[in-house]
């Protein structure tokens, strides 16, 4: 009475269809006393609509038969799917593929831009020396963002001197 | 021929899916059709009538599909006032009779309702009805379990 019990329970507090069938395997479908809550086939059947209720008339059998011949099988295929129709699980496996891949493509993208580009490939060239007028002189280098112009301003210190 | 032969256990369980007629009818021809046009895959060591019926069930649930699609189209109409009084009287409720025909199978879903009868009527394990449904033996067993404690329930409910 005790197992029956603790059975009951413990079929309620796990969800799991695993764990639920291997009890009902072990348990329900063994015991005798388990077997009274549940409905047996003659109480099932009785609520059943049975084979024998329904005489098929050659009107039905006709139906079926001039459905066959003028529903063309190309066109059946396209409408009716052989397996099961596509549910909603299918469709939120397939957005999220296709989410991954806009943002894979975006990603790509983006590491291709001009600045992600020069982070990638080093420093492009060096100034050794910058001489005004055959003295030497203070480099000024700028680039605008997003710009391939460079611009180097160079300041002698005679110049800075004089002024 | 196939109709004739598996035509009314196959009507049977579309309406004890269904709890529908004109439904089944539209299930089991659709099913027919397909069985027909199909039958070169089939495979001969399985059995004709369980290939068959697992080609009805999965037409049983797209009527339900489109049952469901019928029933947020009434009722987005009745809420956004779409039926005029009459039809919604007429129209609304003939719709409404039809499909919310209650019994105590109508309790159960689909799945359960399709596991119990196949379980019942034909006599069928949990690992056919299975193959059937298209799912895993324990799923089966599991809704063949449910379905015969909620009946029991009712049933009982009902007695007393």
């Amino acid at each position: 009475m005790f197992k029956c019990r603790f059975y009951r329970f413990l079929i309620r507090l796990i969800p799991l269809k695993i764990v639920q069938s291997f009890v009902i395997q072990h348990h329900f479908e063994r015991c005798p006393r388990c077997q009274l809550l549940l409905a047996q086939p003659e109480e099932v059947k009785s609520l059943l609509l049975q084979p024998e209720a329904f005489v098929l008339s050659e009107e039905w059998l006709e139906k079926v038969v001039a459905r066959a011949r003028i529903e063309d099988k190309s066109q059946y295929r396209s409408r009716v799917f052989l397996g099961r129709s596509l549910g909603w699980k299918t469709m939120v496996v397939a957005s999220i593929f296709l989410l991954l891949l806009i943002g894979y493509f975006v990603f790509q993208r983006l590491s291709l831009s001009p600045g992600n580009t020069e982070k990638a490939g080093e420093v492009v060239f060096g100034l050794e020396h910058l001489r005004v007028r055959g003295k030497p002189a203070d480099p000024v280098i700028y680039r605008p963002f997003g710009s391939k112009l460079i611009f180097i301003w160079g300041q002698s210190h005679n110049l800075q001197e004089n002024k | 021929m196939m109709v004739e032969m598996l035509g009314a256990q196959a009507m049977s369980l579309a309406v004890n899916i269904l709890r529908n007629h004109e439904d089944a009818e539209d299930a089991c021809q659709e099913a027919f059709l397909q069985a027909f046009q199909n039958l070169s895959q089939f495979d001969q060591r399985q059995s004709l009538k369980r290939w068959f019926l697992t080609i009805l069930y999965r037409r049983c649930v797209d009527q339900l599909r489109r049952r469901k699609r019928f029933y947020r189209f009434f009722a987005k109409l009745k809420k956004e006032g779409g039926l005029s009084h009459a039809e919604k009287n007429t129209e609304f409720s003939q719709a409404e009779r039809k499909i919310l025909t209650r019994a105590t199978l109508d309790s159960l879903p689909p799945k359960e309702r399709a596991a119990i009868t196949l379980w019942a009527l034909e006599g069928y394990t949990a690992e056919e009805i299975a193959e059937i449904l298209g799912c895993r033996a324990s799923t089966a067993r599991v809704y063949l379990f449910k379905a015969r404690q909620k009946i029991k329930a009712l049933l009982e409910k009902q007695h007393v």
